[in-house]
């Protein structure tokens, strides 16, 4: 590619690609090197791209809201999601509402019993301790009695008052380890 | 991750345009579910039960699958186990639900009176999502509900009294007003 043809693709002129490529040229100019000693920053750190976002946690975020409609075939992915979620690292979601945490802490523990961590667990610790005590979700309450929602429930769920008929097996047809 | 019916829609143009011949696909379970209803939603895999030019669409599923970005559609062709829930007609009454414009794909489902009755005998929290959806089509029929329950009911997989219980306690959240009595006499004369 010529420089005439790099600039136009850039769209800026062919001056200015000059001054760009000669050795010594640096984009940090010094205003911007002060605003990074005021906040104690490398100047690099404010000029790095804009997060394109992860994926994996813009699936389990909007999974997490459909089951917050009460979507049972969303909270039935969850699990399956957090297993295969690579930022998890930190061991939290941040979500504002408590019934999502409350989601969140009851679709870890399926996925616990699926593929025990201590990543998991940390992460069931932490989205528990957020949750409005004494709180029940339940799943198929349209057309389901109550206690046959609570008989069918699996037992990891059923310690974050989150209930719903499932089979655990439901949960594992969405898990694909690798 | 779950797909919208649009979604499912323009994956199936997709698979149109890459076919040669007609084939007639026809979906049962959540998907079917999701065709009829359009506010519903369903996960990726998807269960359709076996027909003649069934491997051709595969085929040329799979080849979307491969050639673009975001989660694949995966359609499950062993359901076959599934008719033992449906009525003995159910056949009879499949409802073209979708067509495109080469007319090369026909989405056919089982009607929602008959898609309700299978999924009584699981009934799942998310059947009853997918029992509420199809309930308030318009033209939902009770008695079809009903005679369909009925039909199935002798050979179904599992225990009975738990059947008729589930279907009773899903007839009387649709239809309040309805004696659950004199349901249950024609449960029983069956």
């Amino acid at each position: 590619m010529t420089v005439a043809a790099l600039a136009r693709a850039a769209g800026i002129s062919r001056q200015s690609l000059h001054h760009i490529l000669r050795p010594g040229y640096s984009p940090i100019n010094e205003s911007l090197v002060s605003v990074a000693d005021a906040l104690g920053v490398s100047a690099l750190c404010l000029l790095q791209e804009e997060d394109e976002g992860d994926p994996q946690l813009e699936e389990l975020v909007s999974l997490l809201d459909a089951a917050a409609m009460r979507n049972a075939r969303a909270f039935e992915m969850i699990p399956a999601t957090l297993l295969g979620l690579k930022s998890i690292a930190a061991g939290r979601l941040d979500v504002p509402d408590p019934r999502k945490h409350q989601l969140l802490a009851a679709a870890a523990e399926v996925a616990a019993s699926v593929a025990p961590s201590s990543r998991m667990e940390s992460f069931i610790e932490h989205h528990a301790s957020l949750v409005d005590p004494g709180t029940a979700i339940f799943f198929g309450a349209g057309l389901m009695d109550p206690e046959r929602i609570v008989a069918g429930t699996p037992e990891p769920m059923k310690k974050h008052l989150v209930f719903g008929v499932f089979d655990l097996a439901d949960f594992t047809r969405h898990y694909h380890p690798c | 991750m779950l797909i919208t019916r649009a979604e499912l829609k323009r994956f199936l143009e997709k698979a149109d345009r890459n076919l040669r011949e007609p084939v007639d696909f026809l979906l049962v379970g959540g998907a079917a579910v999701l065709v009829l209803c359009p506010q519903g939603t369903a996960t990726r895999d998807i269960d359709a039960m076996p027909t003649e030019g069934l491997p051709l669409l595969m085929e040329a599923i799979g080849r979307i699958n491969q050639s673009r970005r975001g989660a694949p559609l995966d359609v499950n062709t062993r359901c076959d186990p599934y008719e033992v829930h449906f009525p003995e007609e159910w056949r009879e009454h499949l409802l073209l639900s979708m067509e495109f414009s080469t007319e090369r794909i026909r989405v056919f489902t089982p009607c929602p009176e008959d898609l309700a009755v299978a999924k009584i005998f699981r009934l799942h929290a998310k059947d009853a999502d997918d029992i509420m959806l199809l309930s308030e089509l318009p033209g939902f029929d009770r008695k079809r509900f009903l005679c369909g329950f009925i039909d199935v009911l002798p050979g179904a997989i599992g225990d009975r009294s738990w059947h008729v219980q589930s279907f009773l306690m899903v007839h009387r959240r649709l239809y309040p007003d309805i004696p659950v009595d004199e349901t249950l006499f024609h449960v029983k004369q069956s």
